[in-house]
């Protein structure tokens, strides 16, 4: 996509954003077309949809559109949910004598699935895609610390499985599925912290204290800018990474940045908002508690970082991500 | 110019990519003559005596001279060539980082304010490893408040005379030249009456001092200048613009010094993740934490280089380089006191006095250039438009 087209494409989206405030974008985005759209430039999609979601407070099945982008490359035709992984887990599932065990998360899918999508690994460590019916699985919906996001448990034990790819098969169509959606997720929360930062700004900019605005002390000063620094590198490392030559190790990266982003943002902002940022009229609860929610998703900052320093111990290097 | 050209390409219509193919590859070919003749650290006379010796050969190798405009003895091209060539160099450990940052710190701001034949004159034997300058900034009452500088400059017929006490002054004692920053518009004029001066350091009333550091680095000096005379055409752009002048060099060393020190920190990063042991948990958190924050550096100073390559120098866009460099400086070498377990505290290998020296180094890399305090309060101020302080 040229400019142009991004600039309309981000236009579009927020408007649709904008009239469907605090709701749910899932119908509008299927009559503008997004899945066309998602197919045509993954990128621009993705980066497109998941900051106007972060800007708007919005939310869509579009994290789960991202997730099974090339699910057709399985040979599935029809509508598919992919699984995410529990917080903490790197797979929403384990292989057993031929049966799975599946215990994933959903945020907000389709209900139109005719089959979910779960990457799984066997007791002796091989990687597989499987596809599971509906009905096989028990899908339990929670309200949990943001209801707006449709959260919900899948569970079941069932050997009425297919195996759609195995070994490196899977192992490349699950990290490919990460890396979209890893980004998503990094665009959407570098979206909601500019916001909080925002709030908090704004607020510290018209509050006085001791006869003087709140925003001219450097305690509160620093603070806001730690949080606008923290935010800053992790967009930074979210748009690069898509240019990278390892796009799982850039991706996971972007990951670990925007999650410490999330957590020192989360903190300073929240501190500098102070009482009123701590009731529920106050804008910034609903936010904070989104980007808590979406920092544990595939992968937290206190998950990946091991995880990346282990793949660079593995290596015996630092790779580069950016080039100039 | 040498017999000992190969071949000179013409990169001035080249990509980075291809430049950076060509110049690995040459590289690849000269490791005998780049790679630095000691494994320790080595002295601040090693480091740059070997600097001397690369700088020449890439000089006449031609690769010094891409980026840097033709009036001064360079072949142009894109200054982002120039950020590529450090890179390739200090990501292989080739050359010291500080040591390599020395034509950045001060090249660009003399091409951009002084006269263009003093520029013609002095910016090639700097490029070609001949001379060494540095740059006469802090003072014992003005660190951070720079613009408290108490150093005068009182004009003289065709000359300035120079008083006062400079701190700080990198590699003064192996220098020829000094950028001197003075009050030139008399007491209480704050940043609006600074000059900025290029001053030979071997004139009558220079004198220097070496400080060590608790890096065991005699890098910093203090500089004196007892009644200095220095000639009317070596002042830097327009008097009592200083200031403007200091600014446009504190934004430059956001540029190239930053991508090399950048890529000097993975290159460290990644011998460290070589020594780590697979199954140390604690390791595998720290460098991926310290990656994490080199990486992001990275992918920030990307856009900040293609700014600055542009002429499009923001200079409160750059404190949030700045910051981000020195936390990620500190996270690398905090993670190799951890993979490396009582080397820095108690071994005197090679290994131990090189990471030893690089761990305290990057001590000061919230300190030097500006402190992370400083730069907060910029972005506070110029990117946030928080109230003013009162």
């Amino acid at each position: 996509m040229d400019a142009d087209e991004l600039t309309l494409l981000d236009e579009t989206l927020l408007g649709l954003a904008e009239s469907e405030r605090e709701g749910n974008l899932t119908a509008a985005l299927d009559s503008f077309g997004w899945r066309d759209v998602l197919a045509a430039d993954p990128e621009a999609a993705i980066s497109a949809l998941f900051s106007v979601q972060g800007r708007t407070g919005t939310w869509s099945a579009a994290l789960h559109d991202v997730m099974a982008a090339d699910v057709e490359a399985l040979g599935i035709t029809g509508p598919a949910t992919v699984v995410l992984p529990r917080p903490n887990s790197a797979l929403p599932g384990t292989l057993r004598d031929g049966g799975a065990t599946i215990g994933g998360v959903l945020l907000g899918p389709r209900d139109d699935a005719s089959v979910f999508v779960v990457a799984v690994r066997s007791p002796r460590g091989e990687s597989l895609v499987v596809a599971v019916e509906p009905a096989y699985l028990q899908v339990e919906r929670s309200r949990g610390l943001d209801p707006g996001l449709g959260a919900a448990a899948v569970s079941g034990a069932t050997d009425r499985v297919t195996v759609l790819a195995e070994a490196d098969g899977a192992d490349a169509w699950w990290e490919a599925a990460q890396v979209r959606g890893r980004l998503a997720l990094c665009r959407q929360m570098v979206a909601a912290l500019f916001v909080m930062i925002e709030q908090a700004r704004s607020h510290v900019s018209e509050r006085a204290q001791f006869g003087r605005l709140v925003g001219t002390f450097q305690a509160v000063r620093h603070k806001l800018v730690e949080a606008h620094v923290a935010t800053t590198a992790a967009e930074c490392s979210t748009v690069t990474a898509w240019e990278s030559d390892d796009l799982l190790l850039a991706a996971s990266t972007a990951k670990v940045v925007t999650g410490r982003a999330v957590t020192v943002t989360a903190a300073h902002t929240q501190q500098l908002l102070a009482g009123i940022g701590f009731t529920a009229e106050h804008p910034f609860h609903r936010v904070m508690k989104r980007a808590l929610v979406l920092e544990r998703m595939l992968g937290s900052a206190t998950q990946l970082a091991p995880e990346v320093g282990r793949q660079l111990i593995e290596r015996g290097e630092a790779p580069r991500l950016v080039q100039l | 110019m040498s017999g000992r050209i190969e071949e000179l390409r013409d990169f001035g219509t080249a990509s980075t990519a291809e430049f950076r193919d060509a110049l690995v590859t040459w590289i690849d070919g000269h490791r005998v003559e780049l790679e630095p003749p000691y494994r320790d650290h080595g002295s601040t006379e090693q480091l740059l005596s070997h600097q001397r010796q690369v700088q020449r050969l890439l000089f006449d190798q031609g690769w010094m001279r891409w980026g840097w405009p033709t009036q001064v003895g360079g072949f142009g091209g894109t200054p982002l060539l120039r950020a590529v060539l450090g890179e390739e160099l200090t990501g292989r450990g080739l050359v010291h980082s500080a040591a390599y940052s020395m034509t950045e710190v001060l090249g660009p701001a003399v091409i951009e304010y002084a006269d263009a034949s003093l520029a013609a004159e002095v910016v090639p034997p700097l490029l070609q490893g001949e001379e060494t300058w540095c740059q006469g900034f802090s003072e014992p009452e003005a660190g951070s408040d720079l613009g408290s500088l108490l150093t005068t400059a009182v004009r003289d017929g065709d000359e300035w005379v120079l008083q006062g006490q400079k701190l700080w002054t990198s590699w003064a004692h192996h220098a020829s030249r000094c950028v001197v920053l003075a009050r030139s518009e008399g007491p209480g004029t704050g940043s609006r009456g600074i000059s900025a001066f290029f001053v030979d350091v071997d004139s009558p009333g220079v004198s220097v001092r070496p400080l060590d550091t608790m890096a065991g680095v005699d890098e910093f000096c203090e500089t004196f200048f007892d009644q200095v005379r220095v000639p009317g055409d070596r002042l830097l752009g327009a008097q009592g613009r200083g200031w403007q002048v200091a600014q446009h060099i504190l934004a430059c060393e956001r540029g190239p010094i930053f991508w090399q020190r950048a890529s000097w920190l993975l290159h460290h990063l990644g011998e460290i993740a070589d020594i780590a042991d697979a199954s140390d948990v604690a390791a595998q958190r720290l460098i991926g934490l310290a990656f994490a924050e080199v990486s992001a550096l990275r992918a920030r100073s990307q856009a900040t280089q293609r700014q600055v390559a542009a002429g499009d120098l923001r200079a409160a866009d750059s404190s949030i380089d700045k910051i981000l460099i020195a936390a990620a400086d500190q996270a690398v070498f905090d993670a190799a006191r951890h993979v490396l377990p009582g080397v820095i505290e108690l071994e005197d290998s090679p290994l131990a006095d090189r990471y030893r020296k690089e761990w305290a180094y990057s001590r000061a890399a919230t300190i030097y250039g500006g402190t992370s305090e400083i730069q907060r309060d910029i972005v506070a101020s110029r990117l946030l438009n928080l109230p003013q302080v009162p």
